[in-house]
């Protein structure tokens, strides 16, 4: 925004607003620590992915408030440094807490573990790679390398970090090869995951892993926000019936969405390429669909 | 929409209660029926807001005829009048009314069609355009919505008809000619608003 020519009392309020966001970041942060400080810290694939979260997303809040400096921020517009800063925040704060999840609740969701020295090499050589690829781009942005071009003069001389971001990238690339293998292999796998395999208390982990097409048995009463833990002031929660006490009405799937959503994108792609024909295809696909999934029979 | 299912047909018929004890399909009916209200108020707002601004002729009252639009506002009343009788026939069970009046139903809302497209063409023959002039785009796309709605009603009420021909329509799915009656007098009753704003107070 400071780029844009806006004047001094614009540029003040963009400053106020970047800076102001900093605050319920770092609660947030301080959240996740204290969190994992009344925590019992078992250090597995999901929880490394979980800590190398909290640190690269305070890299990139860190680098997130030089930014607040309009005449700083001038010179790093459009430059590798917020590229930088971006990635260690999308990064290193999305797709590394998705990673974290991913391990977490892959037993639940299948009733197979992923294979936690996979894990650990996919876990290491991301937080390697993202750093390598990242962490110079801060350099080099300041150095005047800009974003979006895909190449630059040699005089520049941005050409040994630019290379540095170049192997930390391949290096995240076979990081996502070992992750993808790890998911892939499981489907050979022997189910061996127990309801509850981390020991956690809300109620995903009541019920047997993967869970049963009808979710639970009984909707369960809860006492406290930790229903499988007994607590000072509550006891757990009873176990769950093992069999439905009475049948569990449960909607049969449908491929008719699948072909109504299939048609929406004929439609644009005739439209893109001024093809009335195709648009009008791509419509009947989705009228077609429609209508089936409005009358189809309602049951499994 | 529809069961279609003989089996279980008693057990499954009542879908699943919502807390209100509303079937949950009839509940999520009202919610499409709240968005469309939404949906037709701000046709019917954009409307009013143009009215009397458009700059060049044809303007409503050189054209439009009262006598004929009170005959399909008529007509779709009487459409919703055998929406009622098809409804009541089939939670009697009698399924031979019920086919009729769901027939009937079906056909008044063609015949309105039928008038729509007259008018239309009427209209476009008198030089009035989707794009002439403000009131030729803000009227087209009101009444033109409300017509897309009754075409999907009448295709809602034939299949709702064949269904009941080949016997797979009866007491046990009535909620779903309860919904199907919803939607069409929600159609009409839009009907109504909209004959009043654009047609009786120019």
């Amino acid at each position: 925004m400071f780029s844009t020519g806006l004047g001094p009392i614009a540029d003040s309020v963009f400053a106020g607003t970047t800076m102001l966001i900093a605050i319920p970041t770092g609660v947030k942060i301080f959240n996740w620590i204290a969190t994992l400080w009344g925590g019992q810290i078992r250090f597995t694939t999901s929880l490394l992915f979980a800590v190398g979260f909290i640190a690269m997303f305070v890299i990139g809040g860190l680098s997130g408030v030089t930014h607040a400096s309009a005449p700083s921020d001038l010179q790093q517009t459009d430059t590798y440094y917020v590229v930088a800063h971006i990635h260690y925040v999308l990064f290193g704060g999305t797709i590394l807490g998705l990673f974290s999840g991913i391990y977490y609740w892959w037993p639940k969701m299948t009733g197979r573990f992923l294979s936690e020295g996979m894990g650990k090499v996919h876990f290491w050589l991301t937080l390697i790679g993202m750093n390598l690829a990242f962490f110079p781009m801060h350099f080099s942005g300041l150095l005047g390398m800009p974003r979006r071009i895909y190449t630059y003069p040699a005089e520049l001389g941005v050409t040994r970090f630019n290379q540095l971001s170049t192997i930390g990238a391949f290096i995240i690339g076979i990081a996502t090869l070992v992750f993808f293998w790890n998911l892939l292999r499981t489907r050979w796998r022997p189910s061996n995951a127990p309801a509850n395999p981390w020991g956690g208390a809300t109620l995903e982990w009541a019920i047997p892993s993967p869970p049963p097409v009808y979710n639970f048995t009984v909707i369960p009463t809860i006492a406290s926000r930790l229903p499988l833990w007994q607590t000072e002031r509550h006891g757990p929660m009873t176990p769950l019936p093992d069999r439905p006490p009475v049948p569990i009405h449960v909607p049969g799937g449908s491929w008719w969405p699948m072909i109504t959503a299939f048609g929406l994108p004929i439609i644009a792609i005739g439209a893109l390429a001024h093809l009335i024909p195709i648009v009008l295809a791509g419509a009947a696909v989705v009228i077609v669909g429609i209508y089936r999934w409005a009358f189809e029979p309602f049951e499994m | 929409m529809a069961y279609n299912t003989d089996t279980h047909a008693v057990a499954v018929a009542h879908g699943h209660a919502t807390f209100m004890g509303v079937d949950n399909r009839k509940m999520a009916f009202w919610a499409f029926i709240g968005s469309e209200c939404l949906l037709f108020g701000s046709l019917i707002a954009t409307y009013l807001v143009y009215k009397g601004r458009s700059l060049v002729g044809p303007y409503p009252h050189e054209i439009l005829n009262i006598p004929f639009t009170s005959f399909s506002t008529f007509d779709l009343l009487m459409s919703s009048l055998a929406m009622v009788l098809a409804l009541a026939a089939v939670q009697r069970g009698d399924m031979k009314k019920g086919k009729l009046w769901l027939l009937v139903t079906a056909l008044l809302g063609l015949v309105f069609l039928g008038g729509q497209f007259w008018e239309f063409s009427h209209f476009v023959h008198e030089g009035l355009g989707l794009t002439t002039n403000l009131f030729g785009s803000t009227f087209y796309v009101l009444t033109g919505t409300h017509g897309a709605h009754v075409t999907v009603g009448v295709i809602w009420l034939l299949t709702l008809w064949i269904q009941a021909l080949r016997g797979k329509l009866g007491p046990q799915n009535a909620v779903t000619v309860e919904i199907t009656g919803l939607y069409w007098h929600f159609v009409d009753v839009v009907w109504i608003v909209i004959f009043t704003v654009v047609y009786l107070i120019q």
